[in-house]
């Protein structure tokens, strides 16, 4: 099974990376999707099918923990996996995405390694 | 800048920069660094929580795409570096804050950022965060680079 992926950066050149490290992963993916804030990625999950989402947190218009809000609102959380991929290293703040609903999170700057681990396994928990 | 702050911020500086963008860092002395008169691009970012305060990062226009070529694999010549430099900067600078506060305030202290922001600066702007107390000088691929970091209280 090849899955669709969201990925949630206001910097392109983060966004490139992601999907740079994505392919090293080795993980089948059918499409990177791509928006630069939150409000972008809402909009992107109302119009396609996405198996998972990875979304940092420091972003402008709309950013992560306002994008998390929502989807809590509108249930979202419970059907689409969200990985927080930020630089943040926090445990209060994990702590309480993940009572949220936010299945993983990986500091940047990531590895190839940690995110097929983090992949793999929440999307071995939806299934 | 403290000693404390100022070995973090270095150390943070260096491995950011290694497993970003496979960049080594050296430090240099303020004496050292030559006044670049080329454009030069600024990144700057607050913080606010456990500490408050200012991170910023200056480096030459090339030594950012050279950054840029890095982080996405493509070669320095490539155009896309140009568009993508200032990006690049803000990045690693984004991620040089997250790392340095978690190193200095622990895991458990919720800090809010603000998002990054870039700008290009001439000649007498660099001076001016060169003579600042809290700039601490580096050099990465022969080029200069400036980290300020302003905390208050």
């Amino acid at each position: 099974m090849a899955y669709n992926v969201l990925v949630v950066d206001d910097s392109l050149t983060i966004r490139a990376v992601i999907k740079k490290t994505l392919q090293m992963t080795g993980i089948p993916f059918n499409k990177v999707y791509e928006a630069e804030n939150g409000k972008v990625a809402l909009e992107t999950l109302e119009n396609e099918w996405i198996d998972i989402v990875l979304a940092d947190i420091n972003m402008p218009v709309m950013n992560g923990l306002e994008m998390i809000d929502k989807m809590v609102e509108n249930g979202q959380i419970e059907t689409t996996p969200v990985v927080i991929v930020s630089t943040e290293g926090s445990q209060t703040r994990i702590e309480e995405l993940i009572l949220k609903g936010v299945r993983a999170f990986v500091r940047k700057p990531i590895t190839p390694e940690e995110l097929k681990e983090t992949i793999d396994k929440v999307l071995g928990k939806k299934e | 800048m403290n000693d404390k702050y100022s070995q973090i911020l270095s150390q943070t500086f260096a491995d950011i920069m290694e497993n970003l963008a496979f960049m080594f860092v050296d430090s240099e002395e303020k004496d050292k660094i030559e006044n670049s008169s080329e454009n030069n691009l600024r990144a700057s970012i607050s913080f606010s929580g456990y500490i408050d305060g200012y991170l910023e990062i200056v480096a030459s226009t090339k030594l950012c795409r050279t950054l840029a070529a890095n982080m996405l694999g493509i070669e320095v010549e490539d155009k896309e570096t140009e568009k993508q430099a200032g990006d690049a900067l803000k990045e690693a600078l984004n991620t040089i804050c997250g790392r340095l506060l978690t190193e200095i305030a622990g895991e458990d202290p919720i800090f809010n950022l603000s998002t990054p922001k870039t700008d290009t600066i001439n000649l007498e702007a660099w001076n001016k965060i060169k003579a600042n107390k809290n700039t601490l000088c580096f050099r990465i691929d022969e080029q200069p680079a400036m980290l300020m970091l302003d905390v208050k209280g």
